[in-house]
């Protein structure tokens, strides 16, 4: 009988033993559908923020990457907000595609909006925004914006950055932003809306910086 | 003009409406950041920053008094000309700003009753037909003036004699 037990022990440890491999890459298996599943979330949402979420106030602007204004709104404001309210954690920035369709020089809004997008899914949206901006002039004129992209990035980065465009899944969070700016009566470009104490306020695109300081100075001491 | 004939009414509930539309016009703006005000107007790029700042802590106010004066109904040959003036004044700026086709480059905000309405031609329809509202008041007004004017020559005239004449002695 205790022989039996013996036996019984070495084969239940030995089964034991023979699974253990079977769960561990079981666990490995559904660690990679996590991580899969993890790196589609992020490629889901691409990141087109800037700042922290806890700021204060909250801006949206909703831009065409092709348009003139636009690019005055980001080098006039943005970029200056860059080196203090947005690092200071005053403000959170958040950007929408707003690609504005049949205007004469916009033919490669969306184009470069997928970029944009795509660059956002791999954290890289603030050197490829920067990006488009500043050779705003090259690749609206001449449509070379996997170009103009490609010079701020990695060659690994832009693989990715090429494969998530030529997947088509840029153009649903295209247009998930663009019709949230349709919704709120979003028209043209620049459209920004800051967000403070609970109230949300439409500002002009043409808008001075000293003024927007003297603005969001004022709603941070309240 | 009679008091309750026609007229009066409709000059009445004219003055009511306009000063009503100026009081809440200020109050959509003093419920707000001046500086919100600040940038609609200079967003016009038809003054210097430091004139728009300037005319957005000032106008709400001015808007606010002209209001409360057409509803009481006085002084009104003077609120209605400064409604008028003030009102030809944003309508030629609005015309001046308002391009329906833009798309690209911001449309500029309208800056009438706050921020966010954008100049379109229901915003220019509006503010035309407040404009003439405005100028029919103010010749009501005048033309009102006028004719108690020559009223009261004529009962000047109908004195009694007598007291004029003991006057001259």
């Amino acid at each position: 009988m205790r022989q039996l037990h013996k036996q019984l022990w070495i084969i239940l440890a030995l089964g034991l033993a023979a699974c253990a491999p079977l769960c561990w890459a079981a666990v490995n298996r559904q660690s990679a559908a996590h991580a899969k599943t993890a790196a589609a979330a992020e490629e889901a949402a691409p990141d087109k923020t800037l700042g922290s979420r806890n700021a204060p106030i909250v801006m949206e602007v909703f831009s065409d990457y092709s348009c003139p204004m636009c690019k005055a709104f980001y080098i006039g404001a943005i970029r200056r907000m860059m080196d203090s309210y947005i690092p200071e954690g005053k403000v959170y920035l958040i950007h929408r595609d707003f690609p504005l369709k049949g205007v004469l020089g916009h033919e490669h809004s969306r184009d470069a909006a997928r970029y944009a997008n795509a660059a956002a899914c791999i954290g890289k949206f603030r050197e490829v925004d920067a990006a488009l901006y500043s050779r705003q002039e090259v690749w609206t004129h001449d449509g070379s914006v996997d170009a103009t992209v490609a010079a701020v990035l990695s060659p690994a980065e832009m693989k990715h950055v090429r494969a998530l465009v030529a997947s088509g899944k840029m153009d649903a969070y295209i247009d998930n932003d663009s019709a949230l700016g349709s919704s709120k009566g979003v028209r043209s470009t620049p459209t920004i809306y800051v967000t403070a104490h609970g109230q949300t306020n439409s500002l002009p695109g043409n808008l001075s910086y000293s003024l927007l300081r003297r603005y969001l100075d004022e709603q941070l001491q309240n | 003009m009679k008091r309750f004939s026609p007229a009066w009414w409709l000059m009445t509930a004219g003055r009511v409406l306009l000063g009503a539309v100026f009081v809440y016009a200020a109050y959509t703006k003093l419920r707000a950041s001046y500086l919100l005000f600040a940038m609609a107007i200079d967003a016009y790029k038809l003054i210097p920053e430091w004139a728009a700042v300037a005319v957005a802590h000032v106008l709400p106010w001015l808007e606010l008094a002209l209001g409360i004066v057409l509803i009481a109904g006085i002084w009104l040959r003077f609120a209605a000309a400064s409604a008028t003036a003030l009102l030809a004044v944003f309508f030629t700026a609005m015309v001046h700003a308002y391009q329906p086709e833009l798309k690209e480059g911001t449309q500029i905000s309208c800056g009438c009753f706050g921020l966010g309405e954008p100049i379109s031609g229901r915003t220019l329809l509006r503010d035309g037909a407040l404009l003439a509202l405005s100028l029919a008041l103010t010749i009501a007004a005048f033309w009102t003036a006028r004719r108690k004017r020559p009223a009261a020559a004529a009962d000047a005239a109908s004195a009694p004699v007598g007291s004029t004449l003991a006057e001259k002695s």
